[in-house]
C-alpha cells in the first residue's frame, strides 16, 4: 500500500481497548490522532520507516512491532528510513540487529545520525548497515 | 614458544619499568625490542614522540618493529582495550606465539588525567589475559607523580630494570581488589558550584531533553548526540540496576559539559564494567553495553563508589 496513492483511516473504539493495545496501534501508524506512542514503525517505499524515539520506555513495544514488520529476509537487505528517528539507544539497536539476524537478512538504516553509525560499529552489529545522513 | 623473560608464561606478562634517565629507558626498551626482532615475534612500540625517537636511535635497525603513535593509541582506555584486543586476536590468528608491546601510558606528567588510566592498568591484567602478550609499560620517575607510581606498582605483576633483571612484583594487587578500592577521580572545578540542572528519578527521555537544552550551546551536534546516548544509557542503567533515588545533575562550562548520574546502590558488581566490551549476544537486550558505550563516546568517564551510593560522571569537551 505504501507505493500507491492510497489513504486509509483506521478507527478504534478506545473504550474497548486497553492502553497497551492502543499504544501498540499508534506505533504502527504514521499518523495517529488522540494516541501517543514514542516511535512509529510503518511500511514506506522502499521498505520501512522508523520515526520518533526508541528507548527503554518503548523497548518491548519496539521488539513486538519489529517482529510484525520484518518477516523472513533470506539474505536480502531491507531499507529502514530513519531520517525522522530522533533517538535510538543501545538496546533498540541490538533489537534491530537481532530481528535482522533471526530473519537471515540485513537492515539498512538510511539517513542515520553519525552517533548511530558509531554505536553500530562499536557494538559490532553486523546485521545492520548504517547510511549516515550527509 | 615464547622468548625472553616471558618464556614459559601463559597469557599476559604485564611488566613495568621505572626509569630515571634516557640510558635507563634504553637499557630496558632496546633489549625488549631487539629480542622481539630476533625471535621474529610481532613487536609494537606504541610510544610518545620523545621516547619513540630515543628507541629508534638506540635500536638502529628498526626492521620488524612496528612503531605506532602513542598519543592516538592511548586517547581513551575503553577504545585502547578494544583496539589492542582486535590487533592481538588478528596476530594470534596469523600464528603469533608471543606479541611484544611497549607502551607509553598517559598520566599527569604527560598531560593526562590518571584515574581512567589507573583503571586501565589494572583492568588489562584481565582484558589481555587470553593473549600470549608481553607488555612493557615504562614510566619516567622524573615526571610521574608519586601517587601514580604507587598505582603503577599495584597494577603490574612484573618489573624490569635497566641492568637486565626481570622479577615478580610483590606489591601487585588483584585487579578486582584494586578497582573496588580505587580512590575517587579528582573533582572537576565545575562540580564545586551549584548544578545548572538537577532532576530526581528522571526517565531517560526526560534526562535527554534536559541535557540537550543545557548542552547545545556548548557542544557540536555530533558531540551532543554522543553525550545524549551516553546519558540515556547511564540513566536507564541507574533505574534498572541501581537503587532509587536516581539524581541527574549537570553543569555547563565554557569548554565542556559535566553530567553526573547518582543512585543509592553499590554500583556494578563487575569491577571491569565499562572498560571491556561484552558481546551483545551474551546478555539479552544489550544490557551491560551502555556503560562501555558511554566510556567510548565521552571525553572522560569517572566512576565513584561511595558509602552512600554510586555515581557515574560524564564529561564531554566542546568541539
Amino acid at each position: 500500500m505504501a507505493r500507491r496513492p492510497f489513504s486509509a483511516l483506521c478507527a478504534y473504539d478506545r473504550a474497548q481497548l486497553d492502553t497497551d493495545t492502543l499504544t501498540g496501534l499508534a506505533c504502527v501508524h504514521p499518523l495517529a490522532h488522540g494516541l501517543r506512542a514514542p516511535f512509529q514503525l510503518f511500511a514506506d517505499d522502499p521498505g520501512l520507516a522508523l520515526r520518533g524515539e526508541v528507548d527503554l520506555a518503548g523497548a518491548q513495544l519496539f521488539a513486538k512491532a519489529l517482529q510484525h514488520a520484518v518477516g523472513p529476509l533470506d539474505g536480502a537487505e531491507v531499507v529502514v528510513d530513519v531520517h525522522e528517528l530522533t533517538f535510538i539507544d543501545v538496546r533498540g539497536l541490538a533489537t534491530l540487529a537481532r530481528q535482522a539476524h533471526s530473519q537471515a537478512g540485513v537492515l539498512v538504516l538510511r539517513g542515520a545520525r553519525a552517533v548511530v553509525g558509531r554505536a553500530v560499529d562499536l557494538l559490532g552489529l553486523t546485521a545492520l548497515r548504517v547510511e549516515v545522513r550527509p | 614458544m615464547r622468548s625472553g623473560a616471558a618464556a614459559g608464561h601463559a597469557g599476559y606478562f604485564h611488566e613495568t619499568a621505572l626509569y630515571a634517565s634516557d640510558e635507563e629507558l634504553l637499557g630496558v626498551v632496546v633489549p625488549f625490542l631487539r629480542g622481539g626482532q630476533e625471535a621474529g615475534e610481532p613487536t609494537l612500540a606504541v610510544l610518545a614522540p620523545g621516547t619513540a625517537a630515543l628507541a629508534r636511535d638506540g635500536l638502529g635497525d628498526t626492521d620488524g618493529v612496528t612503531f605506532v603513535g602513542g598519543e592516538a593509541a592511548y586517547a581513551n582506555p575503553a577504545q585502547t582495550i578494544a583496539d589492542y584486543r582486535a590487533r592481538f586476536a588478528a596476530l594470534v590468528a596469523r600464528g603469533a606465539t608471543q606479541i611484544r608491546v611497549v607502551g607509553d601510558v598517559p598520566h599527569p606528567g604527560t598531560g593526562a588525567d590518571w584515574h581512567a588510566w589507573a583503571r586501565y592498568e589494572a583492568a588489562i591484567n584481565h582484558a589481555y589475559a587470553d593473549f600470549p602478550l608481553w607488555g612493557l609499560c615504562p614510566y619516567d620517575v622524573r615526571i610521574t607523580p608519586d601517587d601514580v607510581l604507587d598505582d603503577v606498582l599495584r597494577t603490574h605483576p612484573h618489573i624490569a630494570s635497566a641492568c637486565g633483571a626481570h622479577r615478580p612484583n610483590a606489591a601487585f594487587e588483584d585487579p578486582r581488589d584494586f578497582l573496588a578500592a580505587r580512590p575517587l577521580a579528582p573533582v572537576d572545578p565545575l562540580e564545586r558550584r551549584d548544578p545548572d540542572l538537577e532532576q530526581v528519578d528522571p526517565t531517560p527521555a526526560a534526562a535527554r531533553r534536559a541535557i540537550e537544552a543545557l548542552a547545545r550551546r556548548v557542544l557540536s551536534q555530533a558531540r551532543l548526540d554522543d553525550l545524549l546516548l551516553a546519558v540515556s544509557e547511564i540513566v536507564a542503567n541507574a533505574g534498572l540496576h541501581g537503587r532509587a533515588p536516581v539524581v541527574l545533575r549537570a553543569r555547563r562550562g565554557a569548554d565542556r559539559v559535566v553530567v553526573s548520574v547518582a543512585d543509592a546502590g553499590p554500583g556494578p558488581a563487575d569491577p571491569f564494567a565499562g572498560l571491556l566490551a561484552q558481546p551483545v549476544g551474551a546478555r539479552p537486550h544489550g544490557a551491560g553495553m551502555g556503560l562501555w558505550i558511554a566510556h567510548l563516546l565521552c571525553t572522560d568517564v569517572a566512576l565513584r563508589r561511595e558509602a552512600h551510593g554510586f555515581t557515574v560522571r560524564l564529561t564531554m569537551a566542546a568541539g
